[in-house]
């Protein structure tokens, strides 16, 4: 796939090139051949002139009828340096003014048709032939007669298309030189971009090192966002190694609850004892499960991303005085059994505002929040409850938890010392994380007995 | 075999304290750092088996208190963090043995065994004394090489005096290596378990150290030995 991109680029570049090379070309082609031939006319039409004045000033009195062929007219001598010629090309005629004709070259000048009225340059056919000539007409100095100098049309576009080829080959046998060096170039230029690719081809998933190639401007932004992006997936690789060798560690407690619980069983003797052993060991088995409930929903909240970046998966109006309702409710049977006095606070203000987010996630944040408080308030406590437009706040009394280590709660796995209930040390952090997934923000006080988590709107 | 356990977690608390019950020690079990600390001071156990994440008092806190304050017990650290720097931080803090959680009650107990033996500053697995001998590792008692039937409190009774043999051990102390906290006990527990001893093991065996308590009888020769 790289590959193929890759090469096209440079496949493209070369290409685009060869075209536009053509098309210049071909404009100035016909440029330079509309010069060439205002230029070819010019100078014939000045070479036919120069020949009819001579031949117009000539005393035709004298003349014989027909002069001998030219060919024949001079010694082989005078003929060495006869130069590159073509002189079928050009013609004359002399005409008395009533079309007789009185000399010509015998060649093509006696098939000039007669032009009564010539005077200077017209384009006609021959006698018995298609060709096109270019003819002056010129009356002579004593107006006796009337005197034809052509030549042939093809003749003079042979030679502009000629001078044309002479100027443009060089260039055509350039060409595939000068699109192999493009390609060479462009290949060379191009030589970073395939080392950084192939540096991402080889590289390793888990390696998040960023890419050192020097690369051109044009393509620094790429590798930029590709190193950052490496930062983050190192981020996240890393959070997510933490994870697993916490996740790994915290499990080890029960499990060694439960081996022990089982070779327990397994070496009493005592019915009693091994019964014993049994229960200890579904109690191990339940919170086991829980625990690991609780670290697959964190790993699921750890591994989205924050509010800021993408928003919750589900997008819900949820009320919160209805979770918070539902959430107390579950709580109930242990409130009461407790023996627990629960207050819920008139909310002080506006009601709370609603808020769009994932409801399942949201009610687990408030139960986690109320479960807790059930769970460490001391039998015969109080909780108290308020919900108004800044926050939710859940509050306790009777805790064990020193002040000073307000800010680790929520960390995952701890657990303040003294905790007699038991627990993961995960709850917290579940709820925190909800939280920060919503834009919301989770904040524990504690103010001598009492101890309060608050989520801030 | 009395031995201070230090655990908080209940599951891993109640089955140790079964699981070493059932091998024949007398456990007693704290599951907070404070309790634990304290009973290692008062109380006079063989070993003690620390747990290093507790609530209240760290694990490597209450070591480093104990070998402060010139407690000599030997200490069996347990934990979940099995990393190089904390196996290395406990051995320097004083711990004599380390075991990573899950272990097998197998493996604790035979730790736990060695323990013991280099404590009481013995070498061999089996002790021995006149024409008994004791195998603490599978609580089987011989003599002259034939195996005794002892009930897990006689076990441990013998297991005490021939780990001390040269001293004499009161009502008092027998009780508190017997008995775990916790654990009634009848007022004449002791002597009934030596009376038992005694019966089936020889009337020399233990001989009565009258206003101190009891103390292993002297051998008869220097050529009886166990196993002849």
């Amino acid at each position: 796939m790289k590959k193929k991109q890759r090469w096209s680029l440079r496949l493209r570049l070369s290409l685009f090139f060869a075209i536009l090379l053509l098309m210049t070309w071909s404009i100035a082609l016909v440029w330079s051949w509309l010069e060439n031939r205002a230029y070819i006319n010019e100078f014939f039409d000045t070479q036919q002139m120069l020949f009819a004045k001579r031949l117009a000033a000539a005393d035709f009195g004298s003349l014989t009828r027909q002069l001998p062929d030219t060919e024949d007219l001079f010694p082989k001598s005078a003929r060495v340096h006869k130069g590159e010629q073509e002189d079928d090309a050009l013609g004359f005629a002399i005409f008395d003014r009533q079309g007789r004709l009185l000399l010509s070259d015998d060649e093509n000048g006696s098939n000039f048709i007669f032009a009564e009225k010539g005077n200077g340059f017209a384009n006609s056919r021959l006698r018995g032939e298609d060709d096109l000539w270019r003819i002056v007409w010129l009356p002579s100095l004593d107006g006796r007669a009337l005197v034809a100098v052509g030549q042939e049309l093809d003749y003079r576009a042979d030679m502009v298309l000629e001078m044309l080829a002479g100027q443009m080959l060089p260039w055509l046998l350039l060409l595939p030189v000068l699109l192999i060096c493009l390609a060479v170039i462009v290949g060379r230029e191009l030589a970073p971009l395939r080392s950084v690719a192939a540096n991402l081809e080889k590289r390793a998933p888990a390696d998040v090192t960023p890419i050192e190639t020097e690369v051109p401007a044009e393509a620094r932004p790429l590798v930029r966002s590709l190193n950052n992006l490496f930062l983050r997936v190192g981020s996240l690789l890393r959070r997510e190694r933490t994870f697993i060798s916490d996740a790994a560690h915290e499990l080890r407690t029960p499990l060694a609850g439960l081996s022990i619980q089982a070779q327990v069983a397994q070496i009493a003797k005592d019915p009693a004892a091994r019964a014993h052993a049994l229960e200890q060991l579904m109690a191990g088995i339940k919170r086991a499960s829980r625990l690991t409930d609780q670290l697959l929903m964190l790993f699921k909240l750890e591994s989205q991303q924050d509010s800021s970046q993408a928003a919750p998966p589900r997008q819900d109006e949820v009320d919160w005085a209805e979770l918070l309702t539902e959430a107390l409710a579950e709580a109930q049977g242990q409130v009461e059994g407790k023996n627990l006095q629960l207050r819920e606070d008139p909310p002080a203000g506006p009601a709370a505002p609603a808020i769009t987010g994932n409801r399942d996630l949201l009610a687990i944040l408030l139960r986690n929040l109320v479960s807790n408080a059930v769970k460490y308030t001391p039998p015969g406590g109080r909780i108290e409850v308020a919900l108004d437009q800044r926050g939710l706040s859940i509050a306790n009394s009777g805790h064990q938890v020193p002040a000073e280590l307000a800010p680790r709660l929520g960390e995952r796995f701890f657990r303040p010392p003294g905790q007699r209930e038991p627990g993961s040390g995960l709850g917290l952090s579940i709820a925190r994380r909800i939280a920060q997934l919503h834009g919301l923000r989770l904040v524990v006080r504690i103010k001598s007995d009492w101890f309060e988590v608050k989520v801030l709107f | 075999m009395r031995i201070l356990l230090i655990e908080d977690d209940p599951i891993i608390g109640d089955g140790l304290k079964a699981g070493l019950a059932a091998l024949g020690y007398a456990v007693d079990w704290f599951a907070d750092g404070p309790a634990g600390l304290a009973a290692g001071k008062s109380a006079e156990y063989d070993a003690a088996i620390l747990d290093l994440s507790l609530p209240g008092l760290d694990g490597f806190d209450i070591l480093r208190q104990w070998r402060g304050a010139g407690l000599a017990l030997p200490v069996l650290v347990l934990t979940a963090r099995s990393g190089l720097e904390e196996r290395v931080e406990g051995l320097n803090l004083g711990a004599d043995d380390y075991l990573g959680k899950p272990f097998a009650l197998e493996e604790l107990n035979a730790r736990l065994r060695a323990l013991l033996r280099r404590s009481h500053g013995q070498a061999a697995p089996v002790l021995a004394h006149g024409p008994v001998s004791f195998d603490p590792e599978r609580r089987q008692a011989r003599k002259n090489g034939e195996e005794i039937a002892l009930s897990p409190k006689e076990t441990m009774l013998l297991e005490l005096f021939l780990l001390n043999k040269n001293s004499v051990l009161s009502k008092n102390r027998i009780e508190e290596k017997l008995y775990p906290w916790g654990e009634e006990v009848m007022s004449n527990a002791v002597g009934v378990h030596v009376h038992h001893l005694r019966r089936k093991l020889g009337e020399d065996f233990i001989k009565t150290v009258h206003g101190l308590g009891y103390a292993l009888g002297t051998v008869p020769g220097p050529t009886s030995g166990a196993g002849r």
